[in-house]
């Protein structure tokens, strides 16, 4: 994998947002603006490395799912911080029956000199960067390079996904809501896009504001802005938090209701559906290394303490976006990032260093969809932390690696 | 920058990868309906999912939201009430639509003022 400068292209903002890229910036506290979407550089990939990339997705993947059947059939929620027994009934429940699961995203550390990417979380709830990783790069490499192609299957089968899924859902649109508290407009396009991948599976869609979701206590059911009952919602809001939220109660009283029993008629099914939260809890960490020790895409990683770790990764079960990261023993990469988060606890994993390009430290960003891998992302920060500042940088990928003008490669 | 030449020669087996794993460089992309919507929306910074307000239905006026999201009989006067106009606690509406009472909303969402998403951009 190269890291190659290029010209960015004349008006890229302007063609971005016409993209529905509106979030091409990033706002700092002090009032300047660092771009998100960024083009000056690509990532070059061989056929080969994306052969061994797409493998490795897939083979997570499946390692992911045996970890949750371990943890559902151990009992193990709590190791999860999940100790409220309904939320267990309903976990275990959607993992019998198997609901519709459209997508999720691992994080991997890649070196970019053949060796095994190494898993470090895998974004299965709401996962966001899907946008420019569907469309925007796409756009970028017919723009740049259009001979060449891209590891990007990402809107075919998202369209796929949603037309197979669509058999299992009741009758009526279905309804994708996002969080109307993010104002960037990423949350809403992310949707918007998402929702636009439904209709084109043939599906009607209703977008509205997930603040905005009704419950009517008549017929025990959660209904639009137009009384519409809502049976199929695609949410973009941890599990986590629903559950803690005030319908929360009413969430999980449907997900445990008998089958046939009352108010099983008018449940909603929820997109991602909740044994996901298992896999986006970084408790997964633990428990993959433990079921799957020395595999060769994993990190040790521990929920008791660093144990033999020299150089590790403190992370909350629950933190995003690299809030309250505790790096220890990694040199000029230890660090404590800034946030809160570890109340439910922490995994301790062992630290891998970014591969570093001229300061640019990537983190690919492997889709999956409906189960099999879709795409790729690249997301670069200055440091060692994937964090609020992290830039989107396309890639394309070459049939076998060639001579290029790219950036120095530091180990 | 867009020729690279030889390099871009795909082996056949390169190519039976791009049918079934990657989309082939001639797949056209469409984005239209609710996304092109949505963008309009966001362009235009307006939401017509901010009109909703709750009204008492005997005065057509507008009441505080906590009359609608009241399940209880007492309050079945208030009904949730969108477009049109007349959006002031105590100003008349008209021209809108009337829902009905019992249902409650801002029951999801708004955890500490975050977005739901998970790793793309998280600046704003």
């Amino acid at each position: 994998m190269r890291r190659i400068p290029i010209d960015a292209r004349p008006g890229w903002r302007r063609t971005v947002e016409a993209q529905g890229l509106v979030f091409a910036t990033t706002p700092t506290a002090d009032g300047r603006e660092l771009p998100y979407w960024y083009e000056s550089a690509y990532y070059a990939l061989t056929t080969d490395e994306v052969d061994v990339l797409e493998d490795t997705a897939a083979q997570l993947h499946q390692l992911c799912l045996r970890a949750v059947e371990h943890v559902i059939a151990e009992e193990g929620f709590a190791r999860f911080g999940i100790t409220d027994e309904r939320v267990v009934a309903a976990v275990r429940r959607s993992w019998d029956a198997r609901p519709p699961s459209l997508y999720g995203r691992f994080d991997l550390a890649y070196d970019g000199r053949g060796g095994p990417a190494k898993l470090l979380e895998y974004n299965a709830d709401t996962p966001t960067g899907l946008l420019e990783a569907a469309i925007c790069q796409w756009y970028w490499l017919q723009d740049t390079h259009p001979a060449a192609d891209q590891w990007n299957s990402l809107h075919e089968r998202l369209v796929e996904a949603w037309r197979a899924a669509a058999k299992a859902f009741a009758p009526g649109p279905v309804h994708v809501t996002h969080t109307s508290v993010d104002t960037s407009g990423e949350e809403e396009m992310t949707c918007a896009y998402l929702a636009e991948t439904a209709q084109q599976a043939g599906l009607e869609v209703v977008t509205l504001p997930i603040e905005q979701v009704g419950w009517q206590r008549r017929d025990a059911r959660f209904v639009d802005l137009a009384l519409r009952p809502i049976r199929t919602a695609f949410k973009l809001y941890p599990w986590e938090w629903i559950v803690r939220d005030p319908f929360g109660a009413q969430i999980l009283d449907q997900l445990t209701a008998a089958r046939s029993g009352n108010g099983a008629a008018a449940a909603t099914q929820w997109i991602e559906p909740i044994w996901k939260m298992l896999l986006s809890n970084k408790a997964l960490l633990a428990v993959l290394w433990e079921l799957f020790p020395d595999h060769p895409n994993l990190l040790p990683a521990y929920l008791d303490g660093p144990r033999d770790l020299t150089r590790h990764v403190a992370k909350p079960l629950l933190g995003r976006e690299g809030d309250a990261i505790r790096i220890t023993g990694a040199g000029a990469d230890s660090i404590v990032q800034p946030g809160t988060g570890g109340a439910e606890g922490w995994v301790h994993q062992q630290y891998t260093p970014l591969p570093d390009y001229d300061g640019n430290r990537p983190v690919l960003g492997a889709w999956v969809v409906a189960g099999e891998p879709a795409g790729l992302g690249i997301r670069e920060s200055d440091g060692p932390v994937t964090d609020y500042h992290a830039r989107f940088v396309p890639h394309l990928r070459r049939p076998f690696c060639c001579q290029l003008n790219s950036a120095t490669y530091t180990p | 920058m867009g020729n690279h030449g030889g390099n871009n020669v795909m082996t056949s087996e390169d190519a039976g990868r791009g049918r079934t794993r990657r989309r082939g460089a001639a797949v056209p992309l469409a984005l239209g309906g609710v996304f092109v919507a949505s963008l309009a929306t966001l362009a235009a910074c307006s939401s017509d999912t901010d009109t909703e307000r709750c009204i008492d239905t005997r005065t057509n006026t507008v009441i505080d939201d906590k009359y609608c999201a009241d399940t209880s009989t007492a309050t079945s006067y208030a009904h949730w009430y969108t477009g049109g106009s007349g959006f002031k606690i105590g100003s008349k509406v008209s021209g809108g639509e009337e829902g009905e009472h019992g249902v409650a909303r801002g029951g999801l969402g708004g955890h500490g003022g975050e977005g739901g998403g998970e790793g793309g951009h998280a600046g704003g």
